[in-house]
């Protein structure tokens, strides 16, 4: 048993490993949010609350379910010690599924106990505007996938831990001025959302070319595992590259079209769609934030 | 600094400390080349290659000396069965030789001795050595040859595990390649375990020619 997928010198094979630690915070993560939604939620009147309420469980278990499978057996042994390629996947799998389906998944009465009035707000506020957002988020991407600092961090399984949530944090950060559950948060308008997501699905083709065209394995870690049948490390890293760009970008240019749809709906139908995000709306009224309708007398 | 960015630098702050505990363990450490500008560790004093005989992965013999003579030549001591090291130093050597041009691997011989002749036999061996580039070769032969041949090399001799229930044993081995020179056949450099592909492919064009072309 161990704490955290680390490399290990191990032959790889399909017999499973068992993570204390990614079993911990998954179960943790899962408990406290249920927990929330005992303690916490609102009584939900309408039938369409509830759905919506259901919806955003969904989404928070399903991406706690992927984190948990983007750090367990097979996917995190294999990412954090054997294939750079798969170790991309996570970073993917972790950023670009994971953070975003949290922060669907965060209603607003939790969002506003997890982010409290004041100086944690503030923060929260100022990284949603944006530049502040790309810039911590890659600098932690490109940090974590620097060679000689990833080596030293999959050597070991709290190594390995720190780099999983560093991209868990990055990922949140990155999303939060597109997906931020609060109001007081307010997102970036869909045109410049659009903008900021095209911005940083171009951003990664620098790193991605690194991996792509590099002549020899960049990362001792992938070039000294046991090898995963025949494949060669620096075929491996090279997949690792073109997974980079090429799903990730896939997965931005994704959401840009969803927001490009509904924008390009609301301009049509400014009566059926008023708002960026339906949640809003509904949050608003449910909690009695949306200004009250003025009455004739 | 103000308020409002002090959440964020204890945060950033915090991650910091979170990922800098994992250097607690290193990773494996790179070579570094020496003052000759070749990255394996020389030995102190060369180690003149052994006059032996053993049996290749084809079953026919093998004459060390004969065989590699005025030849750049790297010789590790593994076994097939190795669940980790031996596969991938031979399978690094064989990317290496993928980058190089014939007119260099064509003068440069990899050999895999064996520590477990018990079962490397030349079939075994053969199976082994299918994996990697078809020019290097497996050798295998009576445990005494094998051990004095590393002896003789002032490597450690094999040390071998008891055998669990399905009757496999590990077997301990050194895990450096040693490169016996051309111009002199006596192994002047080692490869330890970690020795990353684009280390050895610089040394193999500069070490091909012999020591005075390394220096150069």
């Amino acid at each position: 048993m161990e704490w955290w997928c680390a490399a290990t010198e191990q032959a790889w094979d399909w017999t499973p490993r068992f993570y204390l630690g990614a079993w911990l915070f998954t179960l943790s993560l899962l408990s406290a949010y249920f927990l929330a939604w005992r303690r916490l939620a609102p009584p939900a009147f309408s039938e369409e609350r509830r759905r919506r309420n259901r919806r955003k469980i969904t989404a928070f278990v399903v991406g706690a379910l992927v984190f948990h499978a983007s750090v367990d057996w097979p996917i995190g042994t294999l990412g954090a010690g054997y294939l750079a390629s798969v170790g991309m996947l996570r970073f993917i799998l972790i950023t670009l599924v994971v953070a975003p389906l949290l922060l669907k998944g965060t209603p607003v009465w939790l969002a506003r106990r997890l982010l409290p009035e004041g100086r944690v707000r503030d923060t929260a506020r100022m990284l949603a505007r944006g530049l502040p957002a790309i810039v911590i988020f890659n600098t932690i991407a490109l940090s974590t996938h620097a060679p000689a600092f990833a080596d030293v961090l999959l050597a070991s399984p709290v190594g390995a831990m720190a780099m999983d949530l560093s991209w868990l944090f990055g990922g949140l950060i990155l999303w939060m001025p597109v997906l931020s559950p609060l109001p007081e948060v307010p997102r970036l308008s869909t045109p410049v959302a659009m903008a900021y997501l095209f911005a940083q699905s171009v951003l990664p083709t620098i790193p991605a070319s690194f991996l792509t065209f590099a002549e020899y394995p960049l990362y001792s870690t992938f070039e000294l595992a046991p090898r995963v049948g025949t494949i060669d490390p620096t075929l491996d890293q090279r997949n690792a590259g073109l997974i980079m760009k090429i799903v990730a970008g896939f997965i931005l240019w994704g959401r840009i079209a969803f927001l490009w749809f509904r924008w390009a709906a609301s301009q049509e139908r400014p009566d059926e769609v008023t708002s960026p995000d339906l949640d809003f709306d509904e949050l608003l009224d449910e909690e009695g934030m949306r200004p009250a309708p003025e009455v004739d007398r | 600094m103000t308020t409002r960015a002090r959440p964020l630098a204890l945060g950033l702050l915090a991650l910091g400390l979170l990922l800098l505990a994992g250097c607690d363990a290193g990773a494996t450490e790179r070579l570094e080349a020496g003052e000759d500008g070749v990255f394996g560790v020389a030995l102190e004093e060369p180690v003149a290659k052994p006059d032996v005989v053993l049996t290749d992965h084809h079953g026919e013999p093998f004459d060390l000396r004969a065989e590699t003579d005025g030849e750049l030549t790297l010789a590790f001591f593994g076994y097939a069965s190795c669940p980790d090291i031996c596969p991938v130093h031979m399978a690094n050597l064989t990317s290496v030789f993928d980058r190089l041009p014939s007119t260099i691997t064509d003068r440069i011989n990899v050999l895999f001795v064996t520590t477990d002749p018990a079962r490397d036999t030349p079939e075994a061996l053969e199976v082994f050595m299918g994996s990697f580039d078809d020019d290097f070769v497996g050798l295998t032969g009576d445990l005494d040859d094998i051990v004095g041949l590393m002896t003789d090399l002032n490597l450690p001799r094999p040390v071998f595990e008891e055998p669990d229930d399905d009757g496999f044993y590990e077997v301990g081995h050194p895990a450096q390649v040693l490169a016996f020179l051309p111009d002199d056949d006596h192994a002047h450099y080692a490869y330890p375990w970690g020795t990353r592909q684009s280390d050895f492919t610089h040394d193999l064009r500069a070490l091909v020619d012999g020591v005075a072309a390394a220096r150069d």
